[in-house]
């Protein structure tokens, strides 16, 4: 009874959590996460609720992080592949139209009016109730209102000029209480019969004291606020005068609506104006573009991410840029996977072989000294080999092995493809074959010592037998490893990267690609080669590619080694 | 029980992940360790005066480029960000940036003019340049009495010193054209030519003209007459000038306290005839920022400030950007005249989008160059063609 009413509550709350997050991500428009959690949240249920699911109970937390680490991510990558999101194009529709409604320009004659704070006092303390006095350049005095709050941080007040010493806005009324000292000194603003007392001013040292008040009640809300007065203009503080004083700007893009002509129709049409030429915005090719009312011409003003349908996946195969050097790539990238498990394997086997002779002595010293390469971390090496061995003039194997000893030409390493090549695969053997050795250590280990002995009887050489023996019942488990490690080297980034960086360049070419480049640098180089752009849709569609190619491989090989037919069945 | 608190967490910590957002009333900041410091300080000087609380988050400098655009592309930005100048072409493409528009133009005097023109785009100033990182002739004064003044006295004077293991000049030809382009821009090549509001015109690529080949024919005679061993990258050329085997060096100031560490007697004069490249770092605000005008306040009123300006270079000694402080700083590091002598003749990085399609094909026509593989000529057209292939995608 006690171990089903925890059960019962856990439950509880586990889908309270979850259906919490459910609406969270969904009112952020995190439709994606938001279905998989809503999954989850019925494989939970089930698991923990239906006796039938009992042993997926072990499963669920596994579970979460195939779907945080794995599901989503692949989600993700195929939702990006069919959008244009790349740089210039990072926001949604929305937000694109926002950034635009928000954008102020300061009107190109502008005036400015200076101002003062005047502020309800209560209990001898400053309240967050204020109201402005206004004075424009010919000495007009102005009352602004107190501002109101009309959407996510943004505030609207109304102004008007004083006349007689009092005005109304909006049924409120103001007047000024002048000092009796000195008249021209405003000590207070009446509003409706309250006195609101003179608080701050900018031009004003006495009030100093009360800026950081003025700062942390007034700031946030003037900061975004804007002053209408139909006769006057528009009000604003910008980020070119700060609070020092107000300026006349507008908002530069206004909705508005215009009757336009669709299917032969009238109809009214909600659309952007620019406030400045009066001309609408046009909306195409996923962005917002002004047009020049004298010569037509039109700048685009900001762009956004939507739906590209197949662009992405179209532009691989018939944009010149990709696939003309798309073919070498491709060919040299199924080279190097191949050829990198060839001689690592290779390397690692005989090593393997060496080290399984019970008869060596200081077997295990030896053993850990050929691990130390694997426990080295890559980028290291890399750049070890890259500076210290294979540079043109200071390396160590043009100056000292080829220069000093041998007296040959110093070889171009990196300038020469087939050199280059050479050099990778040198480097990527050395980081490769200490994981084969080990594999194939523990394989052979497996192998019973009296099917050699029967061999040596029937009078077998060992050429013959390790071809007979040895090397068929290695294969059974080593072969889905190599398809690993196959699929492992043809995404290998790191070594190309890091000791190439593709080079040599590839003569000629239309685009910038190098004779060592493997399908995923090259794509690194196009999606993101440099300082100042990004296209996230392009590599995603890629990337689908390329596990498209690497799926396909795998299967095909799969199936001919039989690697995952279960043994005697 | 203890799966379902770890389920609570995990669920918890990824719904929870936008904890260092901009809020109303409170300045945030993202800097890297060398400036977050002095950003510190100032904050809590700027939070008696004015009473805006500034709270600085300390990222890796590399972080603050990515994490921004998918921060501000959430509304969950900091309101000022400290970074460089090549970031703004990216940023102020998607809108991610605020005009910088507060300073008069006699404030704007006081900057070195390539430290603005870096922070433009599209003809608006988006970020407040506070150091320039520029290239420069190194010379050890043990060999070289004279630094030269032109590139033959410069070819001449390497050319007599390099024999037997010791070179006259070393710099790093491969790998990057950041090193190159002095001299091809000396020569009269350019990246972008510029349209007549003073944009960059990305359909106007100046790297195979006259002056271009030129420039880069020099580079590759740097190389036929053995002043400069094939293969030499930034380390192995900072390496013999800190080791006392060249004479002279084409570096940047970064490269100083390694050279006054290795205890070698150097001067810094302009590279003769050269027009490098001018990378500046500096401050934005985030054009969704709901504090823009306190954020605007702040770096007016205390990190426009001559005595602000001058801390921000001993924490992070680049050229300072502006002459006044350049001016204070030459008296306690005086290698730094060499600099701002070198900074009248630049040209800023290109930060329009563009770029990005420079840098490959154009390293790729200075290697095959230097190599003896095709002609300078040949190679930079090519080059050319492939930019321009890339732009009109």
């Amino acid at each position: 009874m006690f171990k089903k009413m925890i059960l019962w509550t856990s439950t509880a709350i586990i889908d309270a959590i979850l259906a919490w997050s459910i609406m969270v991500l969904m009112v952020n428009g995190s439709y994606g996460l938001g279905v998989i959690v809503i999954l989850l949240l019925v494989f939970i249920d089930y698991a923990l609720i239906n006796p039938k699911g009992y042993p997926f109970k072990y499963m669920i937390p596994a579970l979460i992080f195939m779907m945080i680490l794995t599901v989503y991510p692949i989600y993700f990558t195929v939702q990006l592949a069919f959008q244009n999101y790349e740089t210039g194009y990072m926001w949604t529709r929305d937000q694109a139209v926002n950034i635009m409604l928000d954008t102020i320009v300061i009107s190109p004659n502008p005036k400015f009016f200076d101002y003062s704070i005047y502020t309800l006092y209560k209990d001898y303390k400053p309240t967050d109730n204020f109201v402005m006095l206004l004075k424009d350049a010919s000495g007009n005095l102005y009352v602004a209102s107190s501002p109101v709050k009309t959407g996510n941080n943004k505030y609207i007040g109304n102004f008007e000029m004083i006349t007689n010493g009092s005005v109304s806005i909006n049924g409120i009324d103001y007047s000024l209480v002048r000092s009796l000292k000195d008249p021209s000194q405003i000590i207070a603003i009446s509003v409706n019969g309250q006195n609101y007392n003179y608080f701050y001013s900018p031009s004003d040292q006495t009030t100093f004291p009360n800026l950081k008040f003025f700062n942390v009640n007034y700031g946030p809300e003037l900061s975004n606020t804007e002053f209408i007065n139909p006769q006057f203009g528009t009000l604003f503080f910008t980020t070119t005068y700060g609070f020092n004083k107000l300026v006349t700007a507008k908002y530069e893009y206004t909705l508005s609506t215009i009757p336009v002509i669709e299917n032969g129709h009238n109809v009214e049409k909600t659309v952007l104006v620019n406030t400045l030429t009066q001309q609408p915005v046009v909306e195409h090719d996923h962005a917002f573009w002004n047009v020049d009312p004298t010569t037509g011409k039109q700048t685009m003003i900001i762009g956004y991410y939507g739906n590209a349908g197949l662009s992405n996946f179209s532009s691989l195969l018939t944009n010149k840029q990709i696939t003309s050097p798309f073919l070498t790539v491709f060919i040299w990238t199924f080279e190097w996977a191949a050829l990198s498990v060839f001689f690592t394997f290779s390397v690692g086997l005989i090593l393997a072989i060496v080290l399984n002779n019970r008869n060596m002595r200081l077997r295990s010293i030896y053993r850990t000294l050929l691990i130390i390469p694997w426990a080295i971390p890559g980028f290291i090496s890399i750049i070890i080999f890259r500076v210290g061995f294979f540079n043109v003039s200071f390396g160590i194997i043009n100056r000292i092995f080829l220069g000093e000893w041998l007296h040959l030409a110093p070889i171009n390493w990196f300038g020469d493809a087939f050199w280059a090549k050479v050099a990778l695969f040198l480097v990527n053997t050395w980081l490769g074959f200490p994981y084969m050795m080990v594999i194939a250590l523990g394989a052979l280990q497996s192998i019973p010592d009296d099917l050699y002995e029967a061999a040596s009887i029937d009078g077998s050489s060992r050429w013959h037998s390790f071809w007979t023996i040895t090397f068929p019942l290695l294969m059974t488990p080593l072969a889905p490893l190599l398809i690993a490690s196959f699929a492992y080297n043809f995404n290998n980034f790191n070594v190309i990267y890091l000791l190439t960086g593709g080079n040599p360049p590839i003569p000629n070419s239309i685009t910038p690609a190098g004779q060592t480049d493997i399908l995923l640098s090259y794509t690194y180089n196009l999606a993101f080669g440099g300082v100042a752009g990004r296209d996230y849709s392009l590599a995603a569609a890629i990337s689908i590619l390329i596990f498209v190619i690497i799926a396909a491989i795998s299967a095909v090989n799969f199936k001919l080694s039989g690697s995952f037919k279960e043994v005697n069945k | 029980m203890k799966r379902l608190v770890v389920l609570s967490i995990v669920i918890l910590a990824l719904l929870t992940m936008s904890v260092f957002a901009a809020t109303p009333g409170q300045l945030l900041i993202w800097a890297d360790s060398t400036r977050a410091p002095i950003l510190k300080q100032l904050g809590n000087e700027f939070q008696a005066v004015y009473g805006i609380p500034v709270k600085v988050v300390e990222m890796n400098f590399g972080d603050i480029r990515t994490k921004f655009i998918t921060a501000a592309a959430a509304n969950e930005g900091p309101d000022i960000i400290v970074g460089a100048n090549d970031w703004v072409g990216e940023f102020a493409a998607d809108g991610l940036l605020t005009p910088i528009t507060f300073l008069s133009s006699s404030q704007l005097k006081q900057f070195a003019p390539s430290s603005l023109a870096a922070f433009s785009y599209g003809g608006k100033l988006y970020g407040l340049p506070y150091g320039i990182d520029v290239l420069a002739l190194f010379y050890n004064k043990d060999y070289v009495t004279n630094p030269p003044t032109t590139p033959d006295q410069l070819f001449t004077m390497a050319k007599q010193m390099t024999a037997g293991g010791f070179y006259g000049l070393a710099y790093a030809v491969y790998g990057d054209p950041y090193f190159s382009a002095p001299f091809v821009q000396g020569f009269g090549g350019y990246v972008f030519g510029t349209t007549k509001d003073g944009a960059l015109n990305p359909n106007d690529i100046g790297l195979d003209n006259a002056g271009a080949v030129a420039g880069l024919n020099y580079i590759v005679k740097l190389f036929t007459s053995g002043i400069i061993p094939q293969g030499e990258d930034y380390n192995t050329a900072a390496n013999l000038f800190t080791s006392g085997k060249a004479a002279m060096m084409i570096n940047g100031e970064w490269e100083v306290p390694a050279v006054q560490q290795a205890g070698i007697n150097f001067g810094v004069a302009p590279i003769p005839g050269g027009k490098p490249f001018v990378g500046v770092q500096g401050f934005m605000i985030n054009s969704k920022s709901p504090n823009q005008i306190q954020a605007m306040e702040f770096m007016s009123d205390y990190i426009n400030t001559p005595d602000t300006m001058y801390k921000i270079w001993q924490a992070d000694p680049r050229i300072p950007a502006r002459y006044d402080v350049a001016a204070k700083a030459e008296a306690v590091a005086p290698w730094l005249k060499g600099f701002v002598e070198a900074l009248s003749n630049t040209t800023p990085m290109p930060n329009i989008p563009q770029m990005a399609s420079v840098w490959n094909a154009w390293t790729n026509a200075i290697n095959l160059a230097v190599s003896g593989k095709e002609s300078s000529q040949a190679a930079l057209t090519t080059a050319v063609q492939q930019i321009k292939q890339a732009i009109s995608k």
